[in-house]
């Protein structure tokens, strides 16, 4: 209601500036899944690692009021490695990927978009507004709601290593193709959240690939993401529900007298909700590094071993640290001989 | 044109027989399915190829790349063998590497369809009808030898 003091007046009256009213309360809230979401203001929400999260800061500012600015606060998002994230993402040549920070500016607009990465129980995510009310006063208010977040627990990886080998080919291999000698296999473990039809999936990041031909020419065969040749990625395919192996090889030709490869690389478990709407990304549970090497010399036509092979796996370590990489390896052709 | 479709139906009959009479033994068949059944000269051609265990008990099988798990054999209308691409003359000459995985494959179990890019071994700008065929080694504990697998037709349009 407008008021006007002063003088009693009849039309026309005189001009004067209106009394401004007490400042009404403004009430944000928070929906979920986009701006024709549900209001989730004030409740606890149950969801799971890896769980795609829409978010809209709602809210309505009376006439005379002006905006200011907007912000979400989502726990997890400074903490290294961060346990929310914007995204994860892999380039369509698999040269790049990684995940994908929720930068101040992607949390300064009106929908925020995020995954939370871990397990994890009471997040509150906060939206905060800032605006100006009508007596020209910077005024702040909140929202809030709280997450409970589900997902694999314990996880783990056991390896088995095999033998470097030469196979028939001739190939210089850590491993063989026919099953009798597998080069790492890798056995995945977890507590699974219930409710879920959730996958495990491998990311193979390589350190060092490298081939010493005729013990002069050294060259790099490349690193990182080792891309699957069925499909690009994940590195490796599920053999079984929870396993997986490696069995690199090299092949031997006739124009070379020695073939010496070391290979270094680090192996991500990562596990998927398999949730379609909302849909879900690969979150990481953990790593090992792993390695080889192996020096083939030819004597008239046949390939043998040159002294005693290196093979090793490092424990595997929990960690929520994504796979991030700039480059990638792929199957391919080495250097011709010297 | 009649000559030509006459004698690749008589290549088909032919092989079919050959493989007919390996799958009696063979531990796997091989079947192999287009990706698209006909291509613009110079765009990428890509099959798929299924590996199953036809035999009646577990074999172990490796998924590593097409390049050396299969051989392709690509002939025109004509029955004559395709053009190699430069990737594959190097191929001949230069050491191959790859990570393979695996699989133990119980009887009537298939491995993850196999892509291979036709194109990268085989110069197929030249428009007409191509005849394509992969085979793939038995590993010598299982008893050596080749399993080839079915044909398929593909044109290249102009």
């Amino acid at each position: 209601m407008t008021i006007y003091t002063g003088q009693i007046c009849s039309n026309p009256c005189p001009t004067a500036n209106p009394a401004p009213s007490a400042p009404a309360t403004v009430t944000p809230a928070i929906l979920l899944g986009g701006s024709s979401g549900t209001d989730i203001t004030d409740t606890t929400q149950n969801v799971v690692a890896g769980q795609q999260i829409v978010l809209y800061g709602k809210y309505t500012l009376p006439s005379g009021y002006t905006f200011s600015s907007q912000s979400w606060t989502v726990p997890g998002t400074g903490s290294t490695p961060p346990t929310a994230i914007s995204n994860f993402t892999v380039g369509s040549d698999f040269t790049s990927g990684g995940p994908v920070s929720l930068t101040s500016s992607r949390l300064s607009q009106q929908t925020v978009t995020f995954y939370f990465v871990a397990a994890a129980n009471s997040q509150q995510v906060t939206f905060t507004l800032n605006y100006v009310d009508n007596q020209s006063h910077n005024q702040t208010a909140t929202a809030t709601a709280t997450f409970n977040i589900a997902g694999p627990s314990n996880s783990g990886v056991a390896t088995q290593l095999g033998q470097v080998a030469i196979n028939p080919g001739p190939y210089l291999q850590f491993g063989s193709t026919s099953g009798s000698n597998i080069g790492i296999n890798f056995t995945a473990s977890a507590n699974q959240p219930a409710g879920y039809s959730p996958v495990f999936k491998w990311v193979n990041l390589i350190s060092n690939d490298t081939v010493v031909l005729n013990g002069t020419q050294t060259t790099s065969l490349g690193t990182g993401f080792d891309v699957n040749p069925s499909g690009g990625y994940p590195s490796f395919p599920n053999v079984t529900a929870n396993t997986t192996n490696d069995n690199p090889k090299y092949q031997l030709l006739p124009a070379c007298t020695e073939v010496k490869r070391t290979f270094d690389a680090q192996t991500y478990l990562m596990w998927n909700a398999s949730l379609t709407n909302p849909a879900s990304i690969d979150v990481p549970l953990g790593s090992l590094t792993w390695g080889f090497s192996g020096d083939a010399v030819q004597n008239s036509g046949t390939w043998s071993l040159n002294g005693t092979p290196t093979k090793y796996a490092a424990g595997f370590t929990n960690s929520s640290s994504y796979p991030t990489w700039t480059s990638s390896h792929s199957n391919g052709l080495g250097p011709a001989c010297p | 044109m009649k000559i030509s479709l006459a004698r690749m139906t008589l290549i088909i009959m032919a092989v079919c027989a050959s493989s007919s009479v390996r799958s009696t033994t063979a531990p796997f068949t091989l079947t192999l399915e287009p990706g698209e059944n006909a291509v613009k000269p110079g765009s990428e051609l890509k099959v798929y190829v299924t590996l199953r265990n036809s035999s009646n008990r577990a074999i172990y099988m490796s998924v590593g790349s097409g390049y050396v798990d299969y051989a392709i054999e690509v002939h025109d209308s004509r029955g004559r063998p395709a053009p190699d691409t430069d990737f594959a003359r190097k191929l001949k000459e230069r050491a191959y590497y790859s990570s393979d995985s695996v699989f133990t494959l119980q009887p009537g179990e298939s491995l993850p369809k196999t892509p291979l890019i036709v194109t990268k071994f085989y110069d197929l700008s030249r428009p007409g009808k191509y005849l394509i065929q992969t085979n793939r080694a038995i590993p010598k504990e299982l008893g050596g030898g080749v399993v080839k697998s079915n044909f398929i037709t593909i044109t290249v349009t102009n």
